[in-house]
């Protein structure tokens, strides 16, 4: 089993109170949230819970109806700045569940398309960087083919890799193994746990059950706009506090995560 | 007969010809404009709100433009411009008044070509920190004009033959070298056939080579 890295005391996201409707659906009723530096959070929750919207509202792309979005100093309101949007998507990434890479472009272009054009980084040292990058998540090799010519987990993998590229504090992943072949589920998983051993402070969305407890720190459990829970995995799996969570965790682990079940068992007896 | 015939084609084969090169140049001029104003008029459509003011006097000339005839257009723009002062000479109108009409068609083929697009390429564009033109130029425009070029070819070879329309404004391009020929001669079968001919030859293998671009980029 991974070793746990050790999150830090900084606080880097600030949620206060947040609310976001669309139309007259209200999808976040009063979120609050801290995050440490280098702390790995999973949210889950049932489809519908408001946990990818939430996710969204972190790097501003989607806006908010109330509340204060705080990142590494720069507050987001209902109305922010583009100034201010700008700085917070300079300083989180975010890996979408359908990868989102630019099919027009080479994997290497992917990756240094935004270096170079926003960050003005030159040509040379964009490439030499996404080699790098490409490297960690283990797909040099691909750097001269297209989006298409990939797996769905290599591309997720240089989607990784291309927000890597704009060195982001922190990392955003919205539900990223949803799409995959369950074959292709664990070499993405891989990377990303790299990613947080290596003091990244994340925030997943995830249904992946495993993973959350085996790498994040704390899990948060969203329900109708709402957090309902959260703690350690291990603590919210084993122990819910709410019927709500552990309805919810009985259908998800039973569902597709069997094995996981098992794991979580073997774990409390050890 | 026939030796009448081939010393006739002879002796029209430079006017025809330098009709043809007017023709040519007057498509391959007023394309390329068109292709900029199309671009310029689609933009304020799907563009940020800051932008979006500019949607409305946009719309309009473009609801105006295919809202009338081209060879009205031509006959506003060369003979009713003047009296506000504004001159074109003949090539010069036919120009202008294809390129717009033309633009105003084609705005609408990038429009739809852009919403095409996934909304996530501009999400993924944005979680990059790009801003909306960098998205546009270097993420959404690449995309869009892979999907529309044979659209885009169709619309050249329209243009081709709708150039045709320019002789009405007196531009002296090969449908007007046919006309003054066969009223010169009273030819008119061999020269209007001549003249069928010859449009033909240049729009066929356009056409065909369209839908050959079209099969490649469906794959």
């Amino acid at each position: 089993m991974a070793t746990k890295h050790k999150p830090g005391k900084e606080t880097v996201i600030a949620l206060d109170n947040i609310h976001k409707s669309f139309g007259s659906v209200e999808v976040l009723r009063g979120v609050s949230l801290e995050v440490k530096a280098g702390e790995v959070v999973s949210i889950i929750g049932p489809s519908g819970s408001g946990k990818t919207t939430l996710l969204r509202t972190i790097n501003g792309i989607e806006t908010i109806n109330q509340g204060t979005i705080n990142v590494k100093g720069i507050t987001l309101t209902s109305d922010a700045s583009p100034q201010a949007l700008n700085e917070i998507h300079s300083k989180v990434g975010m890996v979408f569940q359908s990868y989102n890479l630019f099919p027009h472009l080479t994997i290497l272009r992917n990756i240094t398309l935004a270096p170079i054009h926003v960050n003005r980084v030159n040509k040379k040292d964009a490439e030499a960087e996404a080699l790098r990058l490409l490297e960690v998540v283990g797909l040099r090799e691909k750097a001269n083919n297209y989006p298409s010519q990939l797996s769905g987990g290599q591309q997720q993998r240089v989607a990784i890799a291309r927000a890597l590229a704009m060195h982001p504090d922190i990392m955003l992943f919205d539900e990223v193994t949803s799409a995959l072949d369950p074959e292709l589920v664990g070499e993405v998983l891989l990377v990303m746990r790299k990613l947080a051993e290596g003091g990244m402070t994340m925030i997943l969305v995830t249904h992946e059950m495993k993973f959350a407890e085996e790498v994040a720190d704390r899990v948060i459990v969203m329900d109708k706009g709402v957090i309902v829970e959260q703690g350690p995995a291990k603590e919210v799996f084993a122990h819910p506090k709410t019927e709500r969570t552990a309805k919810f965790l009985r259908r998800a682990l039973q569902q597709d995560w069997m094995e996981d079940v098992q794991d979580i068992q073997v774990a409390e007896r050890s | 007969m026939q030796n009448e015939l081939i010393a006739n084609l002879i002796d029209w084969a430079p006017k025809l010809s330098s009709g043809l090169w007017k023709t040519i140049l007057l498509t391959l001029v007023s394309f390329p404009i068109a292709l900029v104003i199309g671009l310029l008029l689609a933009m304020p459509r799907i563009g940020k709100r800051h932008i979006r003011i500019l949607s409305i006097p946009a719309g309009i000339i473009v609801e105006v433009i295919r809202g009338t005839p081209l060879i009205l257009q031509l006959f506003y723009i060369y003979f009713v411009l003047p009296y506000m002062g504004i001159r074109f000479d003949p090539f010069q109108a036919g120009i202008l008044g294809l390129a717009l009409n033309y633009g105003a068609y084609l705005s609408e083929v990038y429009r739809s070509g852009i919403e095409a697009i996934p909304r996530t390429q501009w999400e993924a564009a944005k979680a990059l920190n790009m801003s909306w033109a960098k998205t546009m130029r270097l993420v959404i425009l690449p995309q869009t004009l892979r999907v529309i070029m044979p659209s885009l070819g169709n619309y050249l070879v329209s243009l081709f033959k709708d150039s045709a329309l320019a002789s009405t404004i007196s531009v002296t391009e090969l449908m007007f070298a046919g006309r003054l020929l066969s009223s010169d001669t009273f030819q008119y079968i061999t020269i209007y056939t001549a003249v069928f001919i010859i449009y033909f030859i240049i729009s066929y293998p356009a056409m065909i080579g369209v839908r050959m671009l079209e099969k490649k980029l469906a794959r």
